[in-house]
């Protein structure tokens, strides 16, 4: 590729400073949009930097909206699948029904406040345990986004454990239907464990293929 | 916009993935500006892939697990170079038939009488 401008010391500072002042993205999205402006402005641009930034200004915040939107897509997609993946695999399937066997036990068999506490315990444990105990490092959160959002999978147990507290709260829990309630707990706990299966899996592959950038 | 064409942009809609798997397969390993220039230069100009259609697509494809990275320092600067995985060299090789199957089928259906068979 040919260039027909050299980028200058003076402009790549400024560069930098552009970058870190607007907070575009984390570390490895700076250095994949600090290398396309430079090559752009190098081979397209007049030599006013400042002028070619403003021009560009639509495709950067792009750049990092897309981006953190295949992230999130590509998190979600995986966890679902590895939550299907609990009744479409033989080896898996015995303990998942096992598993829903045991809440249909306990629902049909607990009085509602034992069981809105059991809830409580055995979601929030899975909760606490992926953003707390998966030692993930804050610096390294920073540098990828990819890292960052690895544990944003946890919000729909964390939404679903408003319900239960709702019928706690306003509501005699006998009404509510002891198969209804033993699904939705099933699921909280399903997605929670499917969420942290890829999470573990995505730190590994993460880790390793950014070693470059983490360590 | 998606990708820039000279002719019409709609037909080349949903081959983006395919034409960066192409290019990785035959240049083992390329930064986003350079598969930008080098559709540019194979097309004559007739096809360009904005970087706004660029990015989310290697970002989609490296989430996928298609795409490695790997980062090497030029010059002044960082640069992020992709490069196809294992799977990716597999799921390129099936990209690539589809497609050949696809303008195999509308040569039928827009020139009988010339198909490439």
């Amino acid at each position: 590729m040919e260039s027909k401008y050299q980028i200058t010391a003076k402009q790549l500072a400024f560069l930098d400073r552009f970058l870190k002042k607007y907070n575009f993205g984390s570390e490895d999205d700076k250095i994949e949009l600090k290398d396309h402006i430079i090559s752009d402005f190098e081979t397209n641009g007049n030599g006013n930097l400042s002028q070619y930034l403003s021009e560009e200004l639509g495709f950067i915040n792009k750049f990092i909206g897309s981006k953190l939107q295949v992230i999130h897509k590509t998190y979600r997609r995986k966890t679902i699948d590895e939550a299907i993946g609990f009744f479409t695999s033989i080896k898996k399937l015995p303990i998942t029904v096992a598993v829903f066997l045991t809440i249909y036990f306990l629902t049909i068999n607990l009085n509602g406040k034992t069981l809105i506490i059991l809830f409580y315990v055995s979601v929030l444990s899975f909760f606490t345990y992926s953003q707390f105990f998966l030692n993930i490092k804050k610096k390294d959160r920073k540098k990828l986004d990819r890292i960052e959002y690895l544990g944003q999978e946890m919000w729909l147990p964390y939404i679903m454990l408003v319900f239960p507290l709702h019928i706690a709260t306003t509501t005699d829990f006998d009404f509510i239907n002891s198969v209804f309630f033993s699904v939705y707990w099933f699921v909280a706990i399903a997605y929670s464990f499917a969420a942290i299966r890829v999470m573990k899996k995505e730190k590994k592959i993460i880790y390793n293929k950014y070693k470059h950038l983490l360590n | 916009m998606y990708i820039c064409v000279m002719g019409n942009q709609k037909l080349f809609k949903g081959s983006l993935q395919t034409i960066i798997l192409k290019l990785l397969a035959q240049n083992d390993k390329m930064y986003g500006y350079e598969i930008t220039q080098k559709v540019k230069e194979l097309t004559k100009g007739e096809l360009k892939i904005t970087e706004g259609a660029l990015y989310p697509a290697l970002h989609k494809l490296e989430a996928d697990g298609l795409l490695d990275v790997e980062v090497a320092k030029i010059g002044n600067r960082l640069r992020k170079y992709y490069k196809l995985t294992e799977h990716g060299t597999k799921e390129t090789a099936n990209k690539l038939a589809e497609m050949q199957e696809f303008l195999k089928t509308m040569q039928h259906l827009v020139n009988p009488k010339f198909s490439l068979e």
